[in-house]
């Protein structure tokens, strides 16, 4: 798990953005995300958000904290091939690790476990410096 | 059809983004570091806002030129590539339009306030049809 301080600073933005972290743990982070259905094409802009922070958040759980820290996302994308309806659950899987990043898949699905989006994404780790 | 208010985006207030620029050739938007959307590493804006704020700024763009009668359905795919922290007290969004018709293409790049240090390429595609 992530030392709790270096992800305390996003609580404001899950919280403006109607984003709930639900678990993450062993490489694996889920969020859900609030529906966005009183806007007639904006539904996606809060799943973004979350995708990133799902991202990182399983990244999280996949590093050697006594020798490794996070670095920053380098990218990731997503597709929508499905209109979303109600509320989404966002779900990201570490699926591979290098010595320098980890590769992070990502679905998001409805309530119903529909899934409407998948996204990939990279995130860059660091090795810790000796004091 | 022009846009020159945000008002009919989720979050736009909320993040601190307001309208630059809009002409011809790209829209600029603006987005004032604040106590929401910051997050990231190094104390800089989290990295999933700035891919929204991208976003945004691409929907913005596509409802700056789309056709009356016409509405953006949804967006279609995103891809944020970061290169450095965003860290300066203002984000600046520049949007190109690439493409306009049932697919509208926008690559945004996100950058400090004087334009001259690039945190954020984006690109994103968006569905637009016929208003039901």
């Amino acid at each position: 798990m992530a030392e709790p301080e270096e992800f305390a600073s996003t609580l404001q933005v899950e919280d403006a953005l109607g984003i709930l972290r639900l678990e993450a743990t062993n490489g694996m982070a889920r969020y859900r995300v609030k529906s966005l259905t009183e806007y007639s094409h904006c539904r996606t802009l809060a799943i973004t958000t979350a995708v990133d922070l799902a991202l990182v958040r399983a990244a999280s759980t996949a590093i050697n904290h006594e020798t490794e820290e996070m670095n920053g996302t380098v990218e990731y994308n997503i597709s929508y091939f499905k209109t979303p309806v109600g509320e989404a659950i966002v779900t990201a899987k570490v699926s591979g690790r290098g010595e320098n990043i980890a590769v992070v898949e990502v679905s998001i699905s409805d309530a119903h476990q529909t899934v409407f989006g998948l996204g990939r994404g990279t995130y860059s780790v660091i090795a810790k410096k000796k004091l | 059809m022009r846009d020159n208010n945000l008002s009919q985006y989720p979050f736009a207030d909320l993040l601190g983004i307001s309208i630059e620029s809009i002409d011809d050739k790209k829209i600029v938007l603006r987005m004032k570091r604040n106590n929401v959307n910051v997050g990231g590493v190094r104390n800089s804006i989290n990295g999933g806002i700035l891919a929204t704020y991208a976003e945004l700024a691409a929907h913005v763009a596509i409802n700056s030129r789309i056709l009356a009668g016409s509405e953006i359905k949804q967006t279609q795919d995103l891809s944020a590539a970061y290169l450095e922290s965003a860290i300066s007290d203002f984000i600046m969004a520049e949007a190109y339009i690439q493409r306009m018709g049932k697919t509208a293409t926008v690559t945004v790049e996100l950058k400090d306030e004087a334009f001259e240090k690039t945190f954020c390429i984006c690109r994103v595609t968006c569905s637009v049809g016929k208003i039901n």
